[in-house]
């Protein structure tokens, strides 16, 4: 899907015009308003599958206490 | 079988709520105010309620935590006046009124934008106040009026529509500005008599915007923790068990949930172009929550001639809400939307009495059409029969 | 996006339908013999009495039912990606004969004009009728015109009413859904609606969505020598895919429970629903059906949904249960679930 979006606010003096190639954007009534951070939700994702991880050794430590 | 949405699906993988939810419920009980009665948590933005009544999350949090829907849907706190203002400007033969498709159905004291259509007024629908500025030279005859809504996420794009008028010196087109900013109306929230929340997920588009710092100077004035949010399921349950951290360890601190968007000080270009065109306004009346002082914006002088208000004359209309309706209470947090005796009764989608049960964002017709409605109602009987017995 | 240029414009007056063609005389007939008698092209039609005359014998040897329905037909533009006015005619009339097990045969055209359309766009919109009719089997055998001052309709609204013989043995009924029963669709939800928003350009966007329009009177009987005892089939035209279980489950006073993670949605359409706040369970199709089976024959009319070219990416997408009964309910794939009711309205964009 296309559509022009207006890109002011994503762009600054060391971002200019032609870095934003390949950018991922957040776009909200025709602007990009951030530019979307992938390390940053790796990070998210990242921490969400750690704490799944540590539940799940809880769980199995709980289970082998004889909680079944 | 479906395609994903890359930094979208990956934040609707179930697979990772289950560990969150899990570890909510082992906080919980190590909560004290928890065990006398739910956390009060609410949610300001009405993009977050969307969500969660979407993913139907409310049901997957362990007891002991209850969600308030708060006041952030720009449409529902727009009061009966200003959407009475905006029929007479769409009524007018010069005039074609742009709006988004959200402010379509809000009831004025006599007709909606939608009505007001129906009936010959020229309303148009766009998705971007720069597809309003499109209508505008190509209609130079007419004059474009955009109606101009939302908290801090869409001014940048209306104040740079302007910027963009002023630069092309487009003439025929102009904001009838109804702007709000959140954290007076947070704070509006807060002081409420009565008012008992335990915490709060801070809009993360707002925070885009403005940065994390106005929400920082609330969480210490009124000692409540806060977490800016995202809007997919996960980031809503990830902000939530943030929030209970805090609140077992006895914290009240702003934490950035949504980092992927939201930077410490906001949008430097988008703030820039906010404050070139608007400045604060003394008071702005509320839909429920009355006026607030300083939650205004308008445009200033040196563009005065993008304000639809000058440009037309615009009556200031104060029109207070209909007796039965109780949005103001419902938007506060202080009753829930079924404990309005309006609600499913004289207050429906097809003929709703307040902005809650027409918005798509609002806590009432979020409640209407995806809660229990029997159930609901039969809980309104309840409480009805219990008042009167007493 | 441009209006498509089928607004009626400044076209000379040979080139244009003007009031002249629908009051009766020789420019009517004109119109009438050139465009119409030509392009539906069959000795149904060709005769011009006042009514088709068919022959009941040859009805008879079908089934034991006479099936009927009609349709006004009004979209803006009349040419969009996937279809037109005349396609969608055709085809939406077809499909609601379908939906209950009819076999097709014939089809009334009655056409609204708005003066200044031009001739070539009618003569488009009629040889669309004729081609979709004829991949369904089905002709056109009567019709009207009439043509209206400009501004009294929006350049061409059609009426098509249609009927079919519905075989003996086949009691498709909205209210027939029984706990256990699986609900199937044959395909990818809400490419219509979403190719009509785009085509209106109102959005300003660009995608490569294409309308579903076709028709599906061949899936149908496909679907039916698999399993006859189909319980409830219907078209997910307007209101979308929501709208059609809701009425199953009033009908049938039953709950419907859907899947939220098995529904088949194209990764442009979810991005044009992402974009605007739009749901694409309420958005348009014209050529979905939702079927409603017996769960021991739910494999087999999936088998033969898929080998059909209009339901290769049929899926299951949930099951009938008992309670709260005439609801929806959507499990979220989160664990949660919600009621998934009716429209009050119009979808409207949900941006700010």
């Amino acid at each position: 899907m296309q559509r022009p979006v207006n890109i002011t606010c994503v762009i600054d003096e060391d971002h200019p015009v032609d870095a934003c190639l390949g950018d991922w954007v957040l776009v909200h009534v025709g602007f990009a308003m951030s530019r979307i951070d992938a390390q940053e939700a790796e990070k998210t994702l990242a921490l969400l599958a750690e704490l799944g991880e540590m539940q799940q050794e809880l769980d199995a430590m709980q289970s082998n206490g004889g909680q079944g | 079988m479906n395609q994903p949405l890359h930094l979208i699906d990956e934040f609707r993988d179930p697979a990772k709520a289950g560990a969150l939810i899990d570890d909510i419920r082992r906080l919980l009980p190590r909560i004290e105010r928890a065990r006398q009665s739910p956390l009060q948590l609410m949610e300001f933005c009405g993009g977050h309620t969307h969500t969660i009544f979407r993913y139907g999350l409310e049901q997957l949090l362990p007891e002991g935590i209850e969600l308030v829907h708060g006041p952030g849907c720009p449409v529902c706190v727009l009061p009966r006046g200003r959407v009475d203002a905006c029929v007479a400007l769409a009524e007018r033969p010069e005039v074609i009124l742009a709006t988004f498709g959200d402010a379509m159905r809000v009831p004025g004291s006599h007709k909606s934008l939608l009505q007001a259509k129906a009936e010959g007024a020229d309303v148009r629908m766009v998705y971007s106040p720069l597809d309003a500025l499109a209508l505008a030279r190509k209609h130079p005859e007419r004059q474009v009026v955009f109606f101009a809504l939302g908290f801090e996420t869409t001014m940048p794009s209306t104040a740079l529509t302007v910027l963009a008028a002023a630069h092309e010196q487009i003439e025929n087109f102009s904001l009838f500005c109804n702007h709000i900013t959140t954290a007076p109306t947070i704070q509006a929230v807060l002081d409420t008599p009565g008012m008992v929340l335990d915490g709060f997920l801070a809009p993360g588009h707002v925070g885009m915007v403005i940065g994390t710092g106005p929400f920082r100077s609330i969480a210490e004035r009124y000692r409540k923790p806060m977490v800016i949010t995202g809007f997919e399921p996960l980031d809503i349950l990830q902000s939530l068990w943030m929030l209970i951290k805090q609140i077992a360890a006895g914290r009240a601190e702003v934490e950035n949930q949504y980092q992927r968007v939201v930077r410490r000080d906001g949008n430097a270009p988008g703030l820039t172009a906010m404050a070139t065109v608007f400045e604060p306004h003394s008071t702005c009346q509320l839909r429920g929550l009355g006026s607030i002082g300083e939650s205004g914006v308008r445009i200033r002088d040196s563009y005065a001639r993008f304000d639809a208000e000058r440009r037309f004359k615009v009556p200031d209309l104060t029109i207070a809400d209909p007796a039965a309706c109780q949005c103001g209470e419902v938007i506060k947090g202080a009753i829930r939307p079924w404990q309005c005796q309006a609600f499913g009764n004289s207050c429906t989608p097809q003929a709703p009495l307040g902005a809650l049960m027409v918005s798509s964002e609002g806590a009432c017709a979020a409640y209407y059409n995806y809660g229990n409605l029997p159930e609901l109602l039969a809980r309104q009987r309840q409480a009805q029969q219990g008042a009167a017995a007493s | 996006m441009n209006r498509p240029a089928d607004k009626p414009g400044q076209h000379l007056a040979a080139d244009t339908i003007t009031l002249a063609h629908g009051a009766g005389g020789k420019a009517m007939r004109q119109l009438i013999d050139t465009v119409f008698v030509a392009g539906f092209a069959n000795n149904l039609l060709s005769p011009l009495e006042d009514q088709a005359r068919l022959d009941l014998d040859d009805l008879l040897g079908e089934g034991d039912q006479l099936a009927m329905t009609t349709d006004c037909y009004v979209v803006d533009p009349l040419f969009f990606p996937g279809g037109d006015i005349g396609k969608l005619a055709v085809a939406g009339t077809v499909n609601d004969l379908a939906v209950g097990g009819a076999i097709p045969r014939y089809l009334s055209c009655g056409m609204i004009i708005e003066e200044g359309l031009p001739l070539d766009t009618l003569r488009r919109v009629v040889a669309s009728m004729k081609s979709t009719a004829d991949a369904a089997g089905v002709r056109i055998v009567t019709g009207d015109t009439k043509v209206v001052h400009r501004g009294a309709a929006d350049k061409l609204f059609i009426n098509t009413a249609g009927i079919g013989v519905i075989p003996r043995g086949i009691h498709i009924a909205s209210q027939r859904a029984r706990p256990g029963d699986a609900i199937l669709i044959n395909g990818h939800i809400g490419d219509h609606g979403a190719a009509i928003a785009d085509a209106r350009g109102e959005m300003s966007l660009h995608t490569d969505i294409q309308s579903d329009c076709r028709p599906l009177n061949a899936l149908v009987q496909t679907m039916l020598a698999a399993c006859p005892d189909i319980h409830c089939l219907r078209d997910a035209t307007r209101g979308g895919v929501a709208t059609v279980l809701n009425e199953f489950a009033q009908a049938s006073d039953a709950c419907l429970r859907i899947d939220d993670t098995r529904l088949p949605i194209r990764a442009e359409v979810r991005g044009l629903c992402e974009l605007l706040g739009l749901d694409p369970l309420y958005l348009a199709n014209e050529g979905k059906l939702l079927a409603v089976v017996p769960a021991d024959a739910a494999d087999a009319v999936l088998a033969a949904m898929r080998a059909d070219p209009a339901g290769e990416h049929s899926v299951c997408i949930g099951h009938v249960a008992e309670a709260p009964t005439g609801s929806v309910i959507l499990q979220t794939g989160f664990g949660g679930e919600r009621i998934m009711d009716m429209l009050v309205g119009e979808q409207l964009p949900r941006i700010c």
